[in-house]
């Protein structure tokens, strides 16, 4: 009786400090971006928000083009989400489903992708684009982007697939469906949990791409949040209240996003982690 | 039999086809033209003149004992942050795995890292540690452990440190889920049975829960291990690499020698070393996967 | 059979009618030229309004050029522009620190100017001369800063000290700010100001009468420079400055009275009197405190891409901002940094609102301005950045001797310039 009581206060305090933590940066970003600067050098700093001064806030928005760089995030993110998933999903039910010539080397050249930086690839996919007139395009960003979460969201969607008795699709044909019917109508909905994990693993990462965005990008109005912000550091000051404050902004989306969609990620990575 | 095996291979060619044409053009054809680089002496200036030099640029690395350095650092920074998120991770699984009030909204909340973007992470970082001013150091002197002015980012004995502990703070959530969800799919029938047999918590979870995600805890080591290798931006927007090399991973170097000092040829070397270490992390995984799949019986 | 197909023949459709459509579309419409114009100001506060307003002028005035404020965040700005530049593309007006520069002449990136402009008719200061190689005018000055005093008059005479003239004076006063708990001085130590890091120790080792080369060979470790480092880590041990702050933090921190002096470029004063207003009659400008009066000069061009498809109407601009308006407002913009050409401030734009400007004109008389490059060896500047860098965080943290780093420093410069 009262191990299991101990471990009820364990665990209580163990997930508190957890929480804390990890919420922790989050929190001093609001504290710092209601801060007043003549009280950011004190000996001891303001441990609270101070939610009278939101001026850092007004300034991000107003002074700012954050709302800009926001939709141009988002569209990005989408865009990357759904070209992801339109290709992840079709290589993963080959890959799932037939036996077919070339399979291993596929499934290795996929694995493979995953050896290679951002940055070692940047100038030749620069030259790519440029000749293709994919620069100074939303498009461009999403396809680099899809580009390199498509081997990760390839394994998750082929192992969540795999689960999937072929008995169910076999049922179908036999009823005459027509095999791309089936597989969005009947085996997609079976594995949502994973589609889910997927999305949200895209629009993570196309949300936070910095490299790509700021070469490939230059008109003003199609620039992305993560490239906004950090032009906030400039030459001579960096207005530390207004980068928070544009920083807690640009975090809620995501936030939010990960909030609901969070039990769909665990049972997504389920089907995942399981076949390993 | 012949053309049902043909009708398949068509099927499934058309499947991969999109997959196939995006990750051929956008980094095949890179990834070939990278390592052609890097047998050549290019400048980023004149991206497009290229000198064959063959393989001087890997003499000249390996050659360098800051490349050396460059080495030990990636492997530092590979593997303390591959411990870090997993120990973190499976401790957070762990507390996470049973029933009680809040779990929808503690599993939220241990999602905040993932999806907060590298560059607010390092603009914020930066300010906690701030040597002066930051609240790292005042919470720290506030209860005794430090004097005051601890230099975090600066200090090379530290930095790596600091450094390592961004990035566990930024992707151990992604562990804790994978292995959360590894967890659910251990029959709690089992480590029921054990409790009942008299088994201790610690063993319970060494015996029974531990080797039942086994195999997920070695993908997820692979993956982290070869993703580290990648890690950018986070370390080049909180030290670029310093101070004094304290953070110079195989990125950061990568991006210094390419962009900074114009080098694409030996960036690209650069790259190369990357990639060949990961296929060596692969092989390795490879090897240990059999090793212990034996030991549980099941290969 | 045909249906399973139709899906596939359908995405392939959209996809390239995606990519082309709105390439076939902007083809049709006759446009007024379109050119882009990168500078990193654009999003600074105080400096960014000022520059949009004075491109937004440009464009009233010439209805036929539409611009595209291109704003690259400054750290990354040299890197991005020779992404792009390399492979040709890249803005059309562009801006670049001298560093920087003749790598990119070499490289191709401008425009000789001599045809575009009437270069004669501009009144251009000496200083455009420095964007002159084998006898074309590659660029032109957009701001030529140099680095001096700027010190907080309240706090230097709160301990009674006049503005120190000397290194040893400076010591003395640093020592007396210390005991009244307010930092005498910062400057860039964080690995991430390695270009920040060689402007603030080329000061020093200016100062004490060195220089980093002469006729293309390094001399990293001259005894006047390995002094100058030696006086700079001096101080930083001494803990007259506030460790592992970066630029943004500790010019805050100027503002905010808690640092008294620091050696940075005359943009500066503007900056902090829009920070605090309360410090605008409270900012000094002096000399640098040391020996020789040389100091370090920041020049930053302005130029053409020689890749550019509207070098035209990239002229037109480049000849608005150099006349007499343009000046002007670039003048007000950069807070009273000499602009390219002479102009005639009887009506000054900054007016009362910098009563630094006599002390800073007088500072500068009395120094001379010597380019952060190192002579001869231009194409190489970010290399010996980067290894200066290195030796003198190895001197502040490692508790290398300066003589010690500076000699390896000297060994890896050498290695470099040989290349």
């Amino acid at each position: 009786m009262t191990g299991r009581r101990v471990g009820g206060v364990a665990r209580t305090v163990a997930i508190v400090v957890m929480v804390g933590l990890t919420i922790f940066p989050i929190y001093w970003m609001l504290v710092t971006a209601t801060t007043d600067t003549s009280r950011l050098f004190l000996d001891a700093p303001d441990l609270l928000p101070n939610f009278g001064h939101l001026a850092a806030f007004a300034a991000a928005l107003d002074d700012t083009a954050l709302l800009l760089w926001l939709l141009n995030s988002a569209i990005i993110a989408v865009g990357t989400t759904v070209l992801t998933i339109a290709t992840a999903w079709f290589a993963a039910y080959a890959l799932s489903r037939y036996r077919f010539r070339g399979r291993g080397a596929f499934g290795l050249a996929l694995f493979a992708t995953q050896f290679l930086p951002e940055v070692f690839l940047l100038v030749p996919i620069y030259g790519l684009f440029l000749t293709f007139g994919l620069l100074n395009r939303l498009e461009g960003l999403m396809i680099v982007n899809a580009a390199f979460v498509v081997p990760v969201a390839t394994w998750l969607l082929k192992t969540a697939i795999d689960a999937v008795p072929r008995e169910i699709e076999e049922a179908a044909r036999v009823d005459g469906a027509p095999r791309l019917a089936i597989q969005i109508s009947i085996v997609a909905p079976l594995v949502l949990p994973s589609l889910a994990a997927v999305s949200v693993i895209a629009f993570f990462h196309a949300w936070d791409e910095f490299v790509f965005a700021l070469t490939f990008i230059s008109k003003a109005d199609l620039r992305p949040a993560s490239v906004g912000i950090a032009s906030f550091v400039g030459e001579l000051t960096t207005p530390l209240d207004v980068i928070m404050a544009a920083s807690l902004i640009y975090v809620l989306p995501t936030l939010i996003f990960a909030v609901f969609a969070q039990r769909y990620v665990i049972g997504g990575l389920v089907a995942g982690s399981v076949k390993g | 039999m012949q053309s049902n095996e043909r009708a398949i291979n068509r099927e499934a060619w058309f499947g991969i086809a999109p997959a196939v044409l995006l990750l051929a053009a956008v980094q095949g054809y890179p990834i070939l033209r990278g390592i052609y680089l890097s047998f050549t002496n290019t400048s980023l200036l004149s991206p497009n003149r290229s000198t064959f030099v063959g393989l001087r640029n890997f003499t000249a690395l390996f050659n360098l004992d800051s490349f050396q350095i460059t080495m030990v650092k990636t492997l530092v920074y590979a593997t303390g942050s591959v411990i870090g998120a997993v120990v973190l991770g499976l401790a957070a699984a762990l507390v996470m795995n049973g029933a009680f009030p809040g779990r929808r909204l503690v599993r939220a909340m241990i999602l905040v890292p993932w999806a907060t973007p590298q560059v607010a992470v390092a603009l914020v970082f930066v300010w906690i540690f701030n040597a002066d001013y930051g609240v790292l150091n005042y919470a720290l002197s506030s209860i005794g452990l430090i004097d005051g002015g601890v230099l975090w980012l600066n200090d090379p004995d530290l930095a790596m440190g600091s450094v390592l502990l961004v990035t566990i703070w930024k992707i151990f959530p992604f562990s804790a889920l994978v292995l959360l969800a590894a967890l659910q799919s251990v029959p709690a029938s089992l480590e029921e049975a054990a409790r009942i047999d008299g088994a201790r918590g610690f063993a319970v979870l060494t015996e029974i829960t531990l080797p039942g995600i086994r195999r997920t805890i070695l993908v997820l080591v692979l993956f982290l291990s070869i993703w580290s290798l990648r890690r950018f931006e986070l370390i080049w927007l909180l030290t670029q690499g310093g101070p004094v090399r304290a953070t110079n991973t195989l990125v950061v170097d990568l991006y210094r020698q390419g962009f900074v000092n114009a080098h694409l040829g030996r960036a690209a070397a650069i790259g190369v070393v990357g990639f060949l270490a990961s296929i060596l992390i692969t092989i390795v995984y490879y090897y240990v996967e059999q090793r212990s799949a034996r030991r549980a019986g099941e290969a | 059979m045909s249906f399973r197909k139709f899906p596939y023949a359908a995405a392939i459709g959209l996809g390239i009618a995606g990519l082309l459509g709105p390439e076939w579309a902007a083809a049709q419409s006759a446009s007024p030229v379109t050119i882009e114009f990168a500078a990193w100001q654009f999003t600074e506060k105080g400096r960014g309004e000022k520059l949009n307003a004075l491109v937004d002028k440009f464009m009233q005035g010439h209805p036929d050029i539409k611009i595209e404020k291109v704003a690259v965040p400054y750290p990354q700005f040299e890197q991005t522009i020779f992404t792009q530049a390399g492979q040709g593309a890249g803005p059309d007006v562009f801006l670049l620190g001298d560093d920087a520069f003749p790598k990119a002449v070499n490289a191709g990136f401008f425009e000789p100017l001599g045809e575009l402009m009437d270069l004669p008719s501009l009144n251009l200061t000496s200083v455009n001369e420095d964007a002159v190689i084998d006898g074309k005018q590659y660029g032109l000055v957009w701001g030529a800063n140099t680095y001096n005093l700027i010190y907080n008059k309240e706090l230097l005479s709160s301990i009674g000290a006049k503005v120190p003239a000397s290194y040893e004076e400076f010591l003395d006063v640093a020592k007396r700010l210390q005991e009244k708990g307010v930092f005498a001085f910062a400057f860039r130590t964080t690995s991430a100001e390695t270009a920040g890091m060689w402007y603030d120790v080329s000061n020093w080792v200016y100062g004490a009468g060195g220089r980093w080369a002469k006729d293309g060979q390094p001399e990293f470790d001259g005894p006047q420079v390995v002094e100058g480092v030696d006086r700079l880590a001096n101080i930083y041990k001494s803990g007259y400055v506030p460790k592992g702050a970066d630029a943004a933090t500790y010019r805050r921190m100027f503002w905010e009275g808690k640092v008294a002096m620091f050696i940075d470029n005359l943009s500066l004063p503007g900056i902090i009197a829009a920070g605090n207003p309360d410090m605008r009659d409270k900012i000094g400008v002096a000399r640098n405190p040391f020996q020789s009066g040389d100091h370090a000069s920041l020049t930053t061009f302005i130029g053409i891409n020689a890749n550019s498809k509207n070098k035209k109407a990239a002229a037109e601009f480049m000849s608005y901002l150099f006349s007499q308006e343009g000046q002007l407002a670039l003048y007000e913009l950069l807070g009273g940094v000499s602009v390219g050409t002479k102009l005639d401030l009887s009506n000054n734009p900054l007016g009362g609102n910098a009563p630094w400007l006599g002390e800073m004109e007088a500072a500068i008389e009395a120094q001379r301005a010597v380019s952060t490059v190192p002579e001869g060896l231009a194409q190489k500047a970010s290399e010996l950045r980067t290894v200066m860098s290195e030796a003198l965080e190895q001197v502040l943290f490692n508790g290398t001797s300066a003589q010690d780093a500076m000699k390896k420093a000297q060994e890896q410069a050498k290695a470099i310039a040989a290349e």
